[in-house]
């Protein structure tokens, strides 16, 4: 049930951004769902990248490796991400964001970024109220 | 967890393999039956997107209602007027333009295009298919959008004007020419322009016909000059004469000839 409703939360986020906004929200999707579902977020980033890449017009795979490649660097710096401290956690989603606009967007706007901020702020209080977890987990690649 | 470890490399190695061979063109089998479930998606949410900013613009005129209704019955009267007038005018323009080397010749083939997706791309409902190719020109009318980029099967994508990675030849009505170049937060800026040209506000700025777009075709008006003499160029800041967001029918110029 929970991997249905993720699913459907990440082809939202594809179908949006590949039609009305050019925003990284499939990123920022990825980026909150693997604090709810761990190491399993890399099956999810190699999908929705591949659906991503169909809807953009994008050759296949870019997005994948893209997505993938974030999410293993993230996951060897995963001592500094699993500090309580929010800042930790921001910074990267921040600079992740902003590397996906300079390579696919090939522009750095600061009202996007911040805007992009915000989404991912409300998607993650969006799923902390439906799936409540005390149990943090986190990227273990 | 070792697993789970070999997993993502496993799954960076296939993406590269599908990306090289989409590269490669090998998987062009796959691409177009996704068209026939992608297309209507996007053509529905673009549509209902471009419905619900008309139905807020209706909303945030529903102070103006009855000053509304007393001018939609004038310009309906008014409307049936031009009517009249302009299928005699129509008459007249084409025997004229066999005469007159008009901007946009009756000699040019258009593909009638939907436009299914705006994001930092315009993507049309068209593809290699109705015979759209990669550097035609996208217009409404002679205004100049943008050029086609990417093709696929039964969609292609337009690479707008105010995109950062477009820079093409153009010139005003008094012979100023430059280069158009896209920035951030969708602007165009009228680059390169000599200080001695005459460059003035509410020009028309048009394409010269070079780098395979046809001449002519209208960009915008200049907004804004920004000039210092100890500078060879000027530039200007052009302000577009459509809004391209409210568009859901473009044309692509497919032949010149």
């Amino acid at each position: 049930m929970a991997n249905i409703f993720l699913g459907q939360i990440l082809l939202a986020c594809v179908i949006v951004e590949s039609t009305l906004l050019s925003l990284p929200l499939t990123l920022i999707g990825l980026l909150v769902i693997s604090r709810k579902i761990g190491d399993d977020v890399i099956y999810w980033a190699f999908a929705s990248g591949l659906i991503l890449d169909f809807f953009t017009l994008r050759t296949l795979g870019l997005s994948s490796i893209f997505f993938l490649v974030l999410l293993f660097i993230g996951g060897r710096y995963r001592k500094k991400l699993h500090t309580s401290q929010f800042i930790y956690h921001l910074l990267f989603l921040i600079l992740a964001i902003i590397l996906y606009t300079v390579f696919f967007y090939r522009t750095i706007e600061i009202l996007k970024i911040v805007f992009s901020c915000i989404s991912g702020g409300i998607l993650f209080i969006i799923l902390e109220k439906i799936f409540p977890d005390s149990a943090d987990k986190r990227l273990e690649i | 967890m070792e697993a789970r470890s070999h997993s993502i490399y496993w799954l960076i190695a296939v993406s590269v393999l599908i990306f090289i061979l989409d590269y490669s063109g090998l998987l062009f089998f796959v691409k177009v039956p996704a068209d026939i479930v992608i297309l209507p998606v996007k053509r529905g949410v673009y549509g209902s997107s471009v419905k619900l900013k008309n139905l807020l613009n209706v909303f945030a005129s529903y102070p103006r209602y009855h000053s509304l209704v007393d001018d939609v019955s004038r310009l309906k009267r008014e409307n049936e007027e031009l009517s009249y007038r302009i299928k005699s005018l129509t008459d007249e323009n084409i025997s004229m333009r066999r005469q007159l080397d008009a901007s946009l010749p009756a000699s040019y083939t258009y593909i009638t295009a939907p436009v299914i997706a705006l994001s930092r791309f315009m993507e049309l409902g068209v593809g290699e298919t109705d015979g759209v190719k990669a550097g035609m020109p996208v217009v409404i009318g002679n205004v100049l959008l943008g050029k086609i980029n990417a093709v696929w099967a039964r969609r292609s994508s337009a690479i707008l004007l105010t995109d950062t990675e477009i820079t093409i030849p153009i010139k005003t009505d008094r012979g100023a020419k430059g280069a158009l170049h896209g920035q951030v937060s969708d602007t165009m800026f009228f680059e390169k322009v000599l200080q001695k040209d005459p460059l003035f506000l509410n020009d028309t700025v048009v394409t010269t016909g070079e780098d395979g777009l046809p001449p002519n075709l209208v960009i915008g008006k200049v907004s804004y000059i920004q000039s210092d003499d100890a500078s060879v160029y000027k530039q200007a800041k052009i302000d577009p004469v459509i809004d391209r967001t409210k568009e859901r029918t473009v044309f692509v110029i497919s032949s010149l000839h």
